[in-house]
């Protein structure tokens, strides 16, 4: 189950709707606004596909959004992990 | 309060994302600073060089290293085996627990438990046989810390001078050279005069892969400058050829008549500074006996350029070549490293490398040296330095001399008469005494001597049947097959300590990491054994790192290796300190015996009158230094007609040793997997051998399969062999015969034949 | 043979979306940064690199030979791993920083967009 943390872009006038847009996404948390237009998030989803998809609908859907960066991108099994540490 | 996994990693990827941006995200040390690297100063683990270090540390693990930009050694550059240096901190190779030997097997115990057999046993040994019954064997990659708590408790406790160090077997040659030459250890320059010198002679040095960055320094500086020459004399092509302008391949062993030779030409073609000799040098024989520059001329007559070629097999032009370019070069920086320390005459070569530029006056001045590079990371600084060998004392102290002797056991709280005035064994002949059963227990630190002392298999007799202590990082190695007892040793970066390389510089090293599951700081292991064999008032007071650093510094007062400026504060904020450093504000010393050196600026003027340089050290007379009349030795095995190849041994770039800390890298093991023999083309054709073919190399001592490499390096009728692989193990192979001055072995010279396997 | 791995699509959406917009300060992003693991096809993993690649990738070898790294020795899984633990088929810059760290400051007057931007992979020469 693949988790990404992203630098979401934005136009600096719009920032701040765009925090509260993202922040209505399931699967999709943020990490606040910095460096003036910039938000940090973190995506999860179910299958890599659906991360790319996720990003390709914000950037379509949202106003203001001018890119989605990732910078880290983990796959690792944490459901079974999450078992094992039970 | 505990996390879930997942909130781990998405919080995790925020704070990657947030630092892609130069933000951080959780500043402090959220989730004990799982998220962020922190970096800390220290030096590397390899060779001597010195290379500064940064150690990137995240979540408890050291996970990247790269170059110190601000270290003048290697200005922030690094060679492949610095790179992987985390991947021998986390190993699954680390040993975690103290083990003891029961029925022939190495089972886990406690420290107490194996602290006290130790303790016992070697208190049995010394109330039955006395303390010169027990022996250290040490390491050039020891801190210095280390190597002083086992040169206090052997030899000022125990009461044995045996105590001994692989530096032995390294830079012994070297030692004995700059005493007789220069009347003091270490070379007079620094690294800083690499780039000023416009000619360099590598002597015996694979620099490019034995000591990259110096090689890095040296390339550089050439590519910048092209009126910089590089001369080589060595028997084998190595990859430092690529910057060569010349280069001479003696046989291995022969050339000794080659260095006269070279000072034959200078002093017959007018390029001897007659002004220098006369006020800085004695000209002295075999027999100490003192000459006149003209009988030093007379001596040379036989070493015509003819002559040395009949000796030698280097082309008389090539020798003349290379002497004119020493000669004619405004600025000449000699180097060398085990070519002409591991050798029968080991003190002579050095005498004569360092008599070329005494003749010509290229020492003392900016871009000119006799340097010689240190195989190991604290060598110099542990072992040279430290004391850590059966001769010698902290400090530059001899145990021969009783004011010496009086002076450390003050400091060390024990009375003088602990310390015998007599040097113990010294490596070869301790581990001959482990073999007689004279010597009947050794501890090991830090180093494999199982697997890397010449004529090997003569010594596994003697760890097989006597008491063998090992404290290692890495387990298992083919010195703890022997061991009686393991002890689980701290690695670098989990412990705090000096180490001081090739240039007389000392460097502080931070403790980054809690050691590995169980294991110790070895300094801790030998301060708490000395408690538990009864030296509990000796050892009580050792409860950091810097205690033993200040009393050991304290010994360096008013020495030519004076480090009372180095405390440990002002090294943990600097890159390193030279000595002779004698104050906090000292900035260190870039040239020793000349202007700018504390000691030679506090010397009485008239001392000084009309000299450039005095060389003050303990061995020299009148501040004068020493051109030696060494004549031509063969190697202690030449070849002959039974065994008619030269076999010689040595280091790749990509592996340090006896492969415990590079054999932990895939990478490294993905570069050179496993060992080979380099013949000559010429060779192989003469002997049917194609490349890859598997060969038997054999010398007097034994024989080993291995794959041949068939390559133009090696000159022909030369072979060489890496010693790294315990499975390829050629130590097996080398002579053990040594040099009557250092006792430094001949690993660069066996006779040997080969055939198809 | 590269298994490009799913985080690469991922960051391939970044790339696009740089593109398409002009103003972005790509200093934070360091694109060609990104770690890319794949699988080495199955080979006589007792061999180092070169004893194969000089063979099946002459030209790189060549190139690479003549590069400041071939001089040095450095050999190919100095950026691309052993091939058998860890395999990196796409170099990537946070390796060269750990050697080249004097080089940082150099790397960020180029806007952090990765060292191979500039530099040829394998004989390391900057091209325009």
């Amino acid at each position: 189950m693949p988790i990404a943390g992203v630098v979401v872009l934005t136009v600096p006038e719009k920032t701040n709707e765009i925090l509260l847009q993202l922040n209505k996404i399931k699967n999709v948390t943020t990490y606040g606004v910095h460096k003036e237009n910039f938000v940090v998030a973190v995506f999860e989803g179910e299958t890599p596909n659906e991360l790319e998809g996720m990003s390709d609908r914000i950037i379509k859907t949202i106003p203001g959004v001018l890119g989605i960066y990732p910078a880290y991108v983990n796959f690792e099994d944490i459901e079974l992990q999450e078992d094992e540490e039970e | 309060m505990a996390i879930s996994r997942r909130e781990f990693i998405k919080t995790s990827a925020a704070a990657t994302a947030a630092a892609s941006i130069g933000v951080q995200l959780f500043p402090g040390k959220l989730y004990g600073g799982a998220f962020w690297t922190t970096w800390h100063k220290s030096v590397c683990r390899y060779c001597g060089v010195g290379c500064g270090v940064m150690i990137g540390e995240k979540g408890g693990k050291i996970t990247a290293i790269k170059g110190d930009n601000e270290n003048t050694v290697n200005n922030g550059h690094l060679c492949l085996k610095a790179f992987y240096l985390n991947k021998a901190v986390h190993a699954d190779t680390r040993l975690k627990h103290p083990m003891i030997r029961k029925n022939g097997k190495l089972v886990k115990a406690s420290w107490d438990e194996a602290l006290d057999l130790v303790a016992k046993k070697f208190n049995e040994i010394r109330k039955a046989h006395g303390g010169n019954a027990l022996a250290f064997y040490g390491s050039g990659q020891a801190e210095t810390e280390e190597t002083y708590m086992a040169n206090k408790l052997f030899k000022g406790c125990i009461g044995t001078n045996n105590v001994e160090g692989n530096p032995r077997l390294c830079m012994a040659s070297a030692v004995g050279g700059y005493l007789t030459s220069l009347g003091a250890d270490e070379p007079a320059g620094t690294y800083q005069d690499i780039e000023k010198a416009k000619l360099f002679m590598l002597v015996g040095t694979n620099t490019a892969e034995a000591h990259p960055i110096v090689f890095e320094r040296i390339m550089r500086h050439k590519n910048k400058n092209p009126d910089v020459k590089i001369v080589i004399i060595d028997p084998r092509k190595t990859p430092t050829d690529q910057v060569a302008d010349l280069h001479l391949f003696p046989k291995p062993g022969f050339d000794l008549a080659v260095f006269n030779a070279i000072a034959h030409i200078l002093v017959n073609e007018g390029y001897a500074d007659e002004s220098f000799i006369g006020k800085h040098v004695f000209i002295k024989d075999n027999e100490e006996n003192k000459h006149t520059f003209e009988e030093y001329k007379k001596f040379l007559e036989d070493y015509t350029p003819e002559n040395a070629e009949k000796i030698s097999g280097v082309p008389a032009q090539d020798i003349i070549k290379a002497a004119r370019m020493f000669g004619k070069a405004k600025t000449a920086m000699s180097m060398w490293t085990m070519g002409l320390n591991q050798r029968m005459r080991g003190v002579w070569a050095n005498n004569l490398i360092t008599n070329l530029h005494l003749i010509t006056g290229k020492i003392g001045v900016p871009g000119s040296d006799a340097f010689s590079l240190t195989g190991q990371p604290n060598a110099c600084g542990g072992v040279r330095e430290g004391g850590g060998l059966c001769h010698i004392l902290p400090g530059h102290h001899l145990v021969v001399k009783e004011a010496h002797r009086k002076k450390v056991a003050k400091v060390w709280g024990v009375p003088a008469s602990n310390i015998q005035p007599k040097p113990g064994k010294h490596t070869i002949a301790m581990f001959s005494a482990l073999n007689t059963g004279d010597i009947k227990g050794i501890y090991i630190m830090c180093t494999n001597p199982a697997h890397s002392l010449p004529n090997l298999s003569k010594y596994w007799k003697g760890l097989k049947e006597q008491f063998v202590v090992v404290a290692d990082s890495f387990f298992p190695t083919m010195t703890t097959d022997y061991a009686d007892v393991v002890l689980p040793a701290a690695f670098w970066t989990e412990k705090e300590g000096i180490y001081g390389c090739t240039e007389r510089r000392s460097q502080y090293m931070p403790k980054i990491i809690d050691p590995a599951g169980e294991a110790r700081w070895d300094a801790f292991i030998l301060r708490d054994l000395g408690k538990k064999m009864g030296f509990e008032k000796e050892f009580a007071k050792y409860e950091t790192a810097e205690i033993m650093w200040d009393e050991y510094r304290s010994l360096t007062k008013g020495k030519d290796m004076n480090l009372m400026g180095a405390s440990y504060n002002r090294l943990k904020e600097v890159r390193g300190l030279v000595w002779p450093v004698p104050t906090e504000d000292h900035p260190g010393t870039y040239k020793r015996f000349t202007d700018g050196d504390p000691i030679y600026d506090a010397l009485p003027a008239e001392k000084k009158k009309g000299r450039r340089m005095y060389f003050y050290g303990p061995k020299a007379k009148d501040g004068k230094a020493t051109v030696w009349m060494r004549p031509h030795a063969d190697p202690g095995e030449p070849t002959d007609a039974e065994f008619p190849i030269a076999l010689t041994t040595g280091r790749i770039l990509e592996h340090w040793h006896t492969l415990t800390m590079t054999g932990t890298s895939p990478e490294l093991n993905r570069a050179v997997p496993k060992a080979y023999v380099e013949i000559n083309p010429a060779d192989a054709k003469k002997m049917g051998i194609k490349n890859k073919d598997q060969v038997i190399v054999e010398t007097r001592r034994g024989e080993l399969e291995i794959e041949a490499r068939v390559i133009d390096r090696p000159a022909p009728g030369t072979v060489f062999v890496p010693f790294h692989w315990r499975e390829w193990p050629i130590n097996v192979l080398c002579s053990d015969v040594f040099d009557p001055g250092s006792k430094e072995p001949e690993y660069k010279v066996a006779a040997a034949r080969i055939r198809k396997a | 043979m590269l298994n490009v791995s799913n985080a690469w699509k991922i960051i391939v959406v970044g790339i696009t979306a740089l593109v398409s917009s002009l103003i972005i300060s790509c200093a934070a992003i360091g694109l060609g940064n990104k770690v890319v693991t794949g699988k080495h096809i199955d080979v006589d993993f007792s061999l180092s690199c070169n004893e194969c690649h000089i063979d099946v990738t002459p030209d790189i070898v060549a190139d690479w030979k003549s590069s400041g790294h071939g001089r040095m020795n450095f050999g190919c899984y100095i950026c691309h791993g052993d091939g058998e633990v860890e395999f990196y088929p796409v170099a990537f810059t946070e390796k060269c920083i750990t050697c080249h760290s004097n080089n940082e400051e150099h790397l960020s007057e180029h806007k952090n967009r990765g060292c191979f931007r500039c530099h040829d992979g394998h004989t390391l020469i900057p091209h325009e």
